[in-house]
């Protein structure tokens, strides 16, 4: 026996197989995204429309003091000229000049003005409910006044004055200024103010001149008489023989009461709220029982 | 010349009759012998010594099976050239191959990543295993360990001249990575939003128009990877009179045709939306070169070749982090580059919040980051091209061998001889009269009923030696000018590496993919109906039926445009290398 030819053809034994080309990794499909992202937000829907007056508060109530402006002016001189003989001149803010028939005190009728001054406190009411609020803040809105909230105005005199009664052949009675038969001129004294009293009695008070044994006199008269005998200011009346004349005529705030004032809406505030300006008017002052000085003072917007 | 065969287990020796030893590159060698039939064989897998005489040994190996034929008295066994211990030198000797550039993981399956008994690496060697000492190493296909100078020392009619195939002239290299591009973030878009108003605030004169319709947390904006994970409009009272609570004055009639103010009542809103987003993109990069062989241009063939990578962004099995989500205790995710274990259950916020979870491990992935939008571009990747520029180079350098010549010599000239060897020879038949080459078979034989004893070789011979062709070109900077930033951050033209082999290509960092949901999240936004037309409308009405109606049909709108991250089939990819030949 001996090995064949095909001994040089044996089949070899490989340290280590043939390596191969490996297949690589194909991935799986990935989790898709197929659309272009657009978030929309958005429907229709209703808006809230507001009547104006109603974004504010239906009434504002301040709590204020009552403050009276003296007439300081006590230098003035009233001069009646009968049938061209100047009388006496006299002063005419002082209680030696005056005459029968005023029923009032006199010294408490020499106020010029009544000065109501907020006290920082005050109360409301919007959309029904009442609220309270202190300075000028308030629960919608703020408040824009002056300080103080309002000066009722009395009509007082400014400078001395001369009034000239002439008799005529017609036994009329000329009066000048104004120029007038037979009349009585009333002018403006001051208000009359006391603690305690009514609204309604802090009120003008007029003087008219007259003569009394040669001396001029000063005759006063409260708005209450003059109501009284139907002869009110501004358009006067007829009492007995003579007319009742306002000269100069006095002005609606001047011969209003305090009360009367209010009530006409001479007091009036600002109210803001979110950039818009909303008056309020006075409607109503309401003393309050055992604060003499204290009112409160209602508001409503206009 | 006395030839015997000692075994471990027994203690005489075994009388032979003919020895044939062989071996092919890359494989065991071989001992076929003849021995008397009637001699005691061990067991299967016993090592035995063939000596020359003494104690000069020509072959070790394990019997492989039991006799093959038996014919008269003579009995033909085998003899495997393979240590004991071959496992333990196999993985010895792969722990050094497996090194870059010879060896890529991304170019092996996972499963057969620790295979220690699978060539993985490219060279252009053989496994060799020594058939005396059994010790295993690398034999270069060109030079062996042992040069034999035979010169004219064979048998003169034995010397077969033959040509096999052609060189390669090139190998183009096609190597494909997929893999799925996650991206994601999470976004505030409240600022935005509220840019969008006048004053800088969400308002509106129809307040349900945006409040009915605010997105709820967790909704989905359809299929477009964006998602609501904080969501909320509150209204709100502006502290100041700079917003205003109303309209401007609108001077209305009523049923009675007075005008009264009235007002629009403004509603004023702090808006909170955070979303969340997500994109998935199938993606394939290719690289492609040639490597040219210079020395054979003209010749041979064009060897192409085509790779697939292994997944470059593994780990599909953990989830990444999610803001606004909920966590029980054991949950797992990733963020960033580490593994975290739940250790309290929780919701997450926007951020991640390290105190809830439990550190594991960290870990890498050949892309890094799994929003790259390019593997090839990455220093990972430039190893696998480099790789991928070895396999080239190494078809190269195996077709090269095409000159085989075989050849007999007598024993005594042979007997040293193994697949590790060169030869030279000399003879006017050769190609210029002299030739070296590398052994890639042999046998020896030596047969007692002749008593011939000689030995039969085929060496492999290339024409050419490998020559590595250098250029050197100076790089040209194409981002910004040369010392404005880091060379890191630095395009370059003309830019040459070399791998660790010394084989150069111009760097492609300039050629970057096509990249998806560039920019901002947001995209656009739209304020349709806001206030201040809403205002310019509400002065044209008389009535407030009037208006209210215009109102209801002008409600005050938002549209968001997010980017997008529309999912395309694939996004592909090519690189074009160019490498200095060799």
């Amino acid at each position: 026996m001996s090995f064949s030819a095909t001994s040089w053809g044996f089949k070899p034994m490989r340290i280590l197989p043939p390596s191969k080309i490996t297949d690589g990794y194909e991935p799986s499909p990935p989790e898709l995204n197929t659309e272009k992202g657009v978030l929309d937000i958005g429907s229709s829907s209703e808006c809230d429309l507001i009547e104006e007056s109603k974004l504010v508060a239906e009434t504002l109530i301040l709590r204020c003091t009552l403050r009276p402006i003296p007439y300081l002016n006590q230098d003035i001189k009233v001069r009646l000229i009968s049938e061209g003989n100047p009388l006496e001149d006299v002063l005419l803010y002082d209680k030696g000049s005056l005459t029968y028939g005023y029923e009032r005190e006199f010294e408490h009728s020499m106020v010029q003005g009544i000065a109501l001054d907020y006290t920082g406190k005050g109360r409301g009411v919007q959309g029904g409910e009442a609220f309270v609020f202190e300075g000028a803040d308030l629960k919608e809105g703020c408040i824009r006044c002056a300080n103080p909230l309002y000066v009722k105005p009395f009509s007082v005199e400014s400078q001395s004055y001369a009034e000239r009664s002439t008799s005529l052949p017609s036994r009329q009675i000329l009066i000048s200024p104004p120029g007038v038969l037979n009349a009585r001129i009333l002018r403006g004294f001051g208000g009359y103010y006391k603690e305690g009293i009514k609204l309604e009695d802090i009120q003008q008070v007029y003087y008219s001149l007259t003569s009394v044994e040669n001396k001029t006199r000063v005759r006063l008269f409260s708005s209450t008489v003059l109501h009284e005998q139907h002869t009110p200011a501004p358009q006067g009346g007829r009492d007995f023989n003579k007319q009742i004349l306002f000269h100069p005529s006095p002005e609606r705030h001047h011969y209003l009461s305090l009360s009367g004032a209010l009530a006409e809406g001479f007091c009036s505030l600002l109210v803001e709220y979110e950039g818009s300006v909303t008056k309020f008017t006075s409607t109503f002052g309401e003393p309050i029982v055992g604060h003499p000085n204290l009112i409160d003072v209602y508001f409503k917007p206009i | 010349m006395n030839l015997h065969l000692n075994w471990n287990a027994f203690s005489d020796s075994t009388a032979l009759f003919e020895v044939e030893i062989s071996q092919e590159e890359g494989a065991f060698a071989k001992a076929k012998l003849l021995i008397d039939a009637l001699a005691p064989l061990p067991k299967i897998g016993t090592e035995g010594i063939l000596y020359i005489d003494a104690n000069e040994i020509l072959f070790k190996g394990v019997l492989e099976s039991t006799p093959h034929k038996i014919v008269g008295h003579f009995a033909e066994i085998v003899l495997i050239a393979k240590p004991v211990d071959f496992l333990n030198q196999l993985n010895d000797i792969q722990k050094e191959l497996r090194v870059h550039p010879f060896w890529d993981p991304l170019y092996i399956r996972p499963e057969k990543l620790n295979h220690v008994e699978e060539r993985q690496d490219v060279r252009a060697a053989s496994l060799y295993c020594d058939r005396r000492t059994g010790k295993l190493s690398l034999s270069d296909w060109f030079n062996g360990n042992q040069v034999i100078d035979m010169n004219g020392n064979f048998f003169e009619d034995s010397l077969q001249i033959k040509t096999i195939g052609k060189p390669l002239k090139a190998c183009s290299l096609q190597v494909h990575a997929h893999w799925i591009q996650r991206q994601g973030g999470i976004a505030n878009l409240s600022p935005a939003i509220r840019r969008a108003f006048p004053h800088y605030k969400v308002n509106t004169y129809t307040k349900d128009a945006l409040q009915d319709k605010w997105p709820e947390t967790g909704k989905r904006i359809g299929r477009s990877g964006v998602w609501i994970i904080k969501s909320k409009l509150r209204a709100v009272n502006p502290p100041s009179s700079l917003y205003p609570k109303y309209s401007p004055q609108l001077p209305l009639e009523d049923a009675k045709g007075l005008i009264k103010q009235h007002r629009l009542r403004r509603h004023w809103f702090k808006p909170t939306l955070w979303v969340c987003w997500q994109a998935h993109q199938k993606r394939k990069e290719t690289i492609t070169f040639t490597l040219n062989h210079n020395s054979y241009q003209g010749e041979g063939d064009h060897k192409q070749l085509e790779f697939r990578l292994q997944n470059i962004n593994p780990d599909p099995k953990s989830y990444p982090w999610q803001p606004a989500t909920m966590y029980r205790v054991g949950d797992k995710i990733c963020q960033g580059s580490s593994y975290y274990r739940c250790h309290t259950a929780h919701t997450s916020s926007m951020t991640f919040d390290e105190k809830n979870w439990t550190f594991k491990k960290k870990f890498h992935t050949p892309i890094g980051s799994p929003a790259r939008a390019s593997f090839f571009l990455n220093d990972r990747g430039y190893k696998a091209f480099e790789h991928a520029l070895e396999r080239a180079r190494v078809e190269l350098i195996k077709s090269t061998r095409t000159l085989e010549i075989s050849f007999e010599a007598s024993w005594e000239d042979l007997k040293s001889i193994t697949t590790d060897s060169s030869v030279r020879l000399k003879d006017p038949r050769l190609p210029k009269g002299e030739i070296k080459g590398k052994v890639v078979k042999y046998a020896l034989l030596a047969k007692g009923e002749t008593g011939e004893l000689f030995g039969r070789v085929t060496l492999l011979c290339s024409k050419a030696q490998e020559s590595i062709q250098k250029k050197a070109t100076k790089p040209k900077p194409v981002y910004v000018l040369e010392t404005y930033c880091e060379e890191t951050y630095q395009v370059q033209e003309n830019h040459l590496s070399q791998t660790p082999t010394g084989l150069q290509y111009y760097r492609y960092d300039d050629q970057t993919p096509p990249s998806i949901g560039q920019g901002n999240l947001l995209t656009g936004l739209e304020l349709i109906n806001g206030p201040l037309e809403q205002e310019a409308d509400m002065r044209n009405h008389r009535t407030p039926s009037h208006l209210k109606k215009a109102m209801a049909r002008k409600p005050t709108r938002l549209r968001l445009h997010f980017n997008d991250y529309r999912t395309k089939e694939c996004i592909e990819h090519v690189i074009q290398c160019d490498v200095v030949g060799v």
